[in-house]
């Protein structure tokens, strides 16, 4: 594990903690606070495991990048 | 309570939203396409721009600017169309400028530092000014952009002994049109980027003169990313800088003022640096605001969790340096085109639509 995500980690650690003590989020907050931290760790292990999502990039650039293409010889 | 800018920190934020990220690598694939004249781009996008931002303005009232972005209020399709074209169009601007700010610390000034603590020290910074609110954000720039602006315009003066005009040559000729076109389709997304203000239009206090400043930003940034692609070509000449991943950087190498004094390079990052801090960080207040219209509250309390989703994304999306200047260049220049012309198109329309309810409300009252 590296030291990022351990640090990453801890410091949504610290802040979920925080939120759910000062009691500054209300029920409907809740359910959005949960979802942000899960999605942030599950990035985070998607880093760890070097598993990238340049597929996207990849299409993007099978699409728009080649308009790019017909218009400049890049 | 709505925050407030002034209208020097308009002009000095549409400046940043021009120069702080167009100049790291924009110059490199310019100059490929348009080769010794590509200096003539900016000249040839300016009159697009002004009529841009007299299309953007035209007749309008304060309220009009006011609804677009509110939050909680209850929209048209056309409105929500709006709002999500701009948060998918600050969103990838967000991950490209996070990237290419990454990637510029790690091969030019952090070597041997692993990505993703770049990335996490550089959220830490950007998320702490972004979390403070846009008045912060405006404050910051104000100071940042205006050391840039003078060291932009010290630059010629510094370089005078290294330029060799004859790398303008052979001058612009008609056979040179078609490449300069081009040139100037791949300049137009990033240049373009100037929209992102259209969040803040509604903060500018007075709303009168936003226009003005709205002008008077777009002239500076297009007037400084000149003076920077002007001596980019004169120093160091069409080779050096289509093959030069950060030909700005080598640019403000070459400046030597004496013996001991060689290297300004450094100082000069050190002033670059934190005006791209802040363009990110306006980024993240815009994506903030674009994300609390769908849960309907003006909060930052997810802002941080959400800085390092959009951090690790900036990462995860691209697997080297390689594939994020091939987003740069090939991707941004059509998507970024098609995303800001949808955005100026919708925001004519929605604005028309929002005038037409206002005169009826009115009619209806009376």
């Amino acid at each position: 594990m590296s030291i990022g995500v351990i640090f990453v980690w801890l410091a949504l650690a610290i802040y979920a903690i925080i939120i759910w003590k000062a009691k500054i989020i209300d029920k409907k907050e809740r359910k959005w606070v949960i979802l942000v931290l899960a999605l942030a760790i599950a990035v985070s292990v998607l880093a760890m495991q070097n598993m990238f999502l340049n597929g996207i990039t990849s299409f993007l650039g099978n699409t728009f990048g080649r308009i790019t293409r017909l218009v400049v010889k890049i | 309570m709505t925050q407030k800018i002034s209208n020097y920190q308009l002009i000095v934020l549409v400046a940043n939203f021009i120069l702080s990220s167009s100049v790291i690598s924009l110059p490199q694939i310019i100059v490929q396409v348009g080769e010794q004249n590509a200096w003539l781009v900016p000249i040839i996008l300016y009159p697009i721009f002004l009529l841009m931002i007299f299309l953007i303005f035209g007749k309008t009232s304060k309220d009009e600017y006011k609804n677009l972005f509110a939050i909680g209020k209850r929209g048209s399709l056309l409105e929500k169309g709006f709002v999500f074209l701009f948060f998918l169009f600050v969103f990838l601007v967000l991950i490209r400028d996070l990237r290419a700010m990454i990637d510029f610390i790690s091969s030019v000034l952090l070597p041997n530092t692993p990505l993703d603590i770049l990335m996490i020290l550089s959220i830490l910074v950007i998320v702490y000014i972004a979390m403070s609110g846009l008045e912060v954000i405006a404050r910051i720039n104000g100071i940042h952009f205006f050391l840039l602006t003078l060291v932009t315009i010290i630059i010629p003066f510094l370089l005078i002994n290294e330029s060799e005009l004859d790398n303008l040559l052979p001058l612009p000729n008609v056979s040179m049109i078609k490449a300069l076109f081009q040139s100037s389709y791949v300049g137009f997304s990033w240049l373009g980027e100037f929209l992102l203000f259209l969040l803040i239009i509604g903060n500018v206090n007075p709303i009168k003169a936003a226009r003005k400043a709205v002008i008077q930003g777009t002239t500076l940034g297009f007037f400084l990313f000149l003076i920077v692609l002007f001596f980019q070509i004169i120093v160091l000449g069409t080779k050096i800088v289509t093959e030069a991943t950060y030909p700005a950087y080598i640019l403000v190498q070459q400046i030597h003022l004496t013996d001991f004094l060689d290297r300004l390079d450094l100082f000069i990052v050190a002033i670059w640096l934190p005006t791209i801090i802040t363009k990110i960080a306006f980024l993240f207040y815009a994506f903030n605001h674009c994300l609390s219209m769908y849960y309907k509250s003006n909060t930052n309390k997810f802002m941080f969790p959400i800085s390092f989703i959009l951090g690790y994304l900036s990462i995860l999306l691209f697997k080297n340096s390689m594939e994020h200047l091939h987003f740069s260049f090939e991707v941004w220049c059509s998507l970024g085109l098609i995303l800001e012309l949808m955005i100026l198109i919708l925001f004519i329309i929605v604005k028309k639509s929002a005038k037409k309810k206002g005169l009826s409300n009115e009619n209806e009252s009376n």
